[in-house]
């Protein structure tokens, strides 16, 4: 069954979401809270990530997905949401499946940016059954060099030129001004945020298990960041694992659609059954 | 007000989506027209960039009912989409694909709602949906079309199989085992170089762009019926597609009317992605349903 719901953040904005509910619900089941990519990244996931909701709730797991504040369908505006608003938006998500779907204990799965934010969700939540991430964004500045990116190339098309440079975009940022992407408004504070963010720099003690993967065009090599987190878990918990698996679906243009990867699907149903975490465990 | 809806289509898949109720939304059921929004292509009913939630919210300012959704095998809604190029998806949604979930969602708006004077938005994909359903349905009153798409695009196979890096991949995998990663690194980048220059060639000489014959007659018959209908077109395109518009609006420059509009929005891409070109399309958009419906 899925259930349509606005939830409250902190600020009391409404956020939409999706409770997933397994038919034969089981109390020992974890429920995964699912952190999506943000802003244009996340309108071209958005099927992929319902799809991966309803696989894991037709495996009995009971799954939240939703939106940030000022993202997709919820109130407030993007401009005002910042790394923190996003994680404390995911810790509402857990309440709010904990009630909905009465389990015990939750995990995180995350993609891109909704990897990381899954991640420093977890270091708050500190409960968490697992953490699966899926190519996340290790480095706030390579998120923020993308943005950039698209910025210089919105210049090319309409200037036929550029006129503010990668340096003048991070000078406007860091004095207080916010940058607009393509309709999007990045704030000031959301990039000193990222610009700060390196997640091989935060002490991660949780003992959580956490299935990283690397989504890549090619299987020639390892991305070495990821794998260097992937070390950090690895320390803490024997059931981390670290998966390389093909990019079939894209999160950065949509010249190829799909909507089903079940590859990445199955393999991360396995890895989660191979826990056996629950309530009674 | 937002309100989380959900209602199925004549295949029975539910669609799920968000109204938009005005504050006092009883007082507007005889003077406004009530607004549905089209999906766009394969992106859900937030509209790319956000695009589609922002018109609906200052639309609702403005004391209209608006209705946004996904069509089946979108965003929240059932059914699916078959994997493959978008493009071929996109030809898909050109001939109709998504005429019954906008039918349906007709249906379902005026049985909440009581208003009977509909309006459709929709930006590329959902614009041809737009005309395509309106043609077939007396109750639409109104279009506004952003960018829409008036031709048929299809790709020469050669591009399909460049273009679709699962045959790549799945080619360079199988070989992996057995060759350097040197030379497969080399492999790729000589592919993607190879795909650009395909994509550049057929783009020149070969891409077969047809007009979309049921477009044609789809705007005919909403212009015979006399529709009122805006296109709010781009300017930020390649040169071959502007060229395609003109000489569209050239042939059938006769049939703009006080019920036919044409604007362009300055510095816009096909998506409206700026902030600039999103407050130009609801200024031109906001203006229009005084004009034409107060």
């Amino acid at each position: 069954m899925e259930k349509h719901l606005f939830l409250k953040n902190e600020s009391r904005e409404n956020l939409y979401g999706c409770v997933f509910l397994p038919e034969l619900a089981s109390v020992d089941q974890p429920g995964i809270v699912i952190c999506q990519p943000i802003a244009e990244e996340k309108t071209r996931v958005k099927r992929v990530m319902v799809n991966a909701a309803r696989y894991l709730c037709s495996k009995g797991y009971p799954v939240i997905l939703f939106d940030y504040l000022g993202d997709g369908d919820s109130g407030g505006r993007f401009e005002d949401a910042t790394l923190k608003s996003r994680v404390s938006d995911a810790l509402c998500a857990v309440s709010v499946l904990k009630s909905e779907a009465n389990c015990g204990v939750c995990g995180f799965l995350g993609l891109r940016l909704g990897a990381t934010i899954a991640s420093l969700a977890a270091l708050q939540y500190k409960q968490s059954a697992f953490l699966i991430l899926w190519e996340p964004v290790i480095r706030g500045s390579d998120f923020i060099s993308d943005w950039l990116k698209t910025h210089l190339s919105s210049q090319l098309v309409q200037y036929k030129k550029i006129v503010y440079n990668r340096n003048r975009l991070e000078e406007m940022l860091s004095t207080g001004q916010s940058l607009e992407v393509e309709g999007y408004i990045m704030s000031s504070i959301f990039y000193k945020q990222l610009k700060e963010l390196n997640l091989l720099n935060i002490g991660f003690d949780i003992s959580s298990p956490a299935l990283i993967v690397e989504i890549a065009s090619n299987k020639l090599g390892i991305k070495e960041e990821i794998y260097q987190f992937f070390t950090k878990y690895k320390a803490n918990s024997d059931l981390s694992h670290y998966l390389l698996v093909n990019k079939n679906f894209d999160w950065a243009n949509m010249k190829f659609y799909n909507p089903l990867p079940d590859n990445l699907f199955k393999l991360t149903f396995e890895w989660i059954r191979s826990l056996s975490v629950g309530k009674n465990n | 007000m937002e309100k989380i809806i959900k209602f199925k289509n004549n295949e029975g898949i539910d669609l799920i989506g968000i109204m938009h109720y005005p504050t006092d939304a009883q007082a507007y059921v005889d003077s406004k027209p009530g607004i549905i929004m089209l999906s766009p292509g394969l992106k859900d009913r937030s509209g790319p960039h956000r695009l589609y939630i922002k018109i609906a919210r200052i639309l609702t300012d403005h004391g209209y009912t608006v209705l946004r959704f996904d069509p089946s095998g979108i965003g929240d809604s059932g059914g699916e989409f078959k994997m493959g190029l978008s493009l071929e998806s996109f030809v898909l949604i050109e001939k109709g694909r998504f005429v019954k979930d906008a039918k349906a969602a007709v249906d379902f708006f005026i049985d909440k709602t009581g208003i009977k004077k509909i309006i459709f938005i929709g930006l590329c994909g959902g614009a041809i949906t737009a005309i395509l359903t309106a043609s077939i349905d007396a109750r639409i009153d109104g279009l506004i079309l952003l960018d829409i798409p008036i031709i048929l695009d299809t790709l020469l196979p050669i591009s399909k199989f460049l273009i679709n890096k699962r045959n790549i991949n799945s080619f360079f995998n199988k070989i992996q085992h057995n060759t350097n990663k040197q030379a497969l690194i080399i492999g790729f980048k000589l592919i993607d170089k190879l795909t650009q220059i395909m994509l550049w060639i057929e783009n020149i000489f070969f891409r077969k762009r047809i007009l979309n014959k049921l477009f044609l007659k789809a705007f005919d018959i909403n212009v015979c019926r006399n529709k009122k209908i805006i296109f709010i077109e781009s300017d930020l395109k390649p040169i071959y597609e502007i060229n395609e518009k003109r000489e569209f609006w050239h042939k059938h420059v006769s049939k703009i009317n006080n019920y036919l509009e044409v604007v362009t929005v300055e510095d816009a891409n096909h998506e409206f992605a700026s902030l600039k070109a999103q407050d130009a399309v609801l200024n031109k958009i906001i203006y229009w349903l005084k004009d034409n419906f107060s």
